[in-house]
């Protein structure tokens, strides 16, 4: 149960950070913001799966990423997003 | 607007005739969802439950998980509540505590360790009546552990049995 609540805010705080740090386009990159992004990774890693060596935790901390990627695509695309302030937070 | 080009037919790259590939998604993806449902629902491991019985010389409850994955820190807790005095009380697990499991710690140290009928026994010792006596598993999954396994705990009192819980861990892969 654990590592699926962890995937979710580390998700959530992975996007509010990228946010925070400002949006860049992949091109535009200084060799630091992709130093940033690989050690991000490896960080975050670590909170989510912790000790959990297993395929299981690995499929559950996997599926809960993509499946945050696709709810936060469908809320940036669909008509929930009313006056576009929702698209325009999330990338 | 330009010309369409020769080879592309709209009805198949516009309008998907034929195509099921959003189907398929929308059903992989309820897959995914509904993994990740039980996930949350503890299905996987690794919320502890307490099993506890009752007679009349004690009480034992066990608070441990059911339900593990490799690598996972997790510990278990042993009461045992007097009832009336156990003069040698003796905690007995199924090998199955220790079966690609390594222990940790034992908190409160126990008097004695040994091997009774190729389980673990541990010897705690003398327990006044309505008093209780809590003990401490600390374990670590072997990531190559997986399979199903039977961990049943007894208290003895000495040679006599005092209570039996009947209980078993699954390790996922």
């Amino acid at each position: 149960m654990d590592i699926v609540v962890r995937a979710v805010v580390l998700f959530i705080f992975v996007w509010f950070l990228t946010r925070a740090v400002g949006r860049r386009e992949l091109s535009t990159l200084q060799p630091f913001d992709l130093i940033l992004l690989i050690v991000l990774g490896d960080l975050i890693q670590q909170g989510v799966t912790q000790n959990d060596f297993s395929v299981t935790g690995a499929m559950l901390a996997g599926g809960t990423m993509a499946a945050m990627t696709v709810f936060f695509s469908y809320a940036s695309s669909s008509s929930l997003a009313g006056s576009g302030r929702f698209s325009r937070a999330i990338p | 607007m330009g010309d369409i080009p020769d080879q592309l037919v709209l009805k198949v790259a516009r309008d998907r005739e034929g195509k099921r590939d959003v189907a398929f998604r929308r059903v992989a993806f309820t897959g995914v969802v509904a993994f990740l449902f039980l996930g949350l629902v503890n299905q996987f491991g690794q919320r502890p439950s307490t099993s506890t019985v009752d007679s009349q010389a004690a009480r034992l409850e066990v608070y441990a998980p059911d339900r593990v994955r490799g690598g996972l820190f997790y510990e278990a807790r042993f009461r045992i509540d007097a009832l009336r005095e156990v003069k040698e009380a003796t905690l007995v697990l199924d090998p199955g505590w220790a079966e690609g499991i390594t222990i940790n710690t034992v908190e409160p140290g126990p008097i004695g360790e040994a091997s009774r009928d190729g389980k673990l026994a541990f010897e705690l010792g003398r327990i006044p009546a309505g008093q209780k006596h809590v003990f401490f598993l600390q374990l670590q999954v072997n990531p190559t552990n997986v399979g199903h396994r039977p961990q049943d705990v007894r208290l003895y009192d000495g040679e006599e049995l005092l209570v039996k819980i009947d209980r078993s861990i699954t390790v996922f892969p």
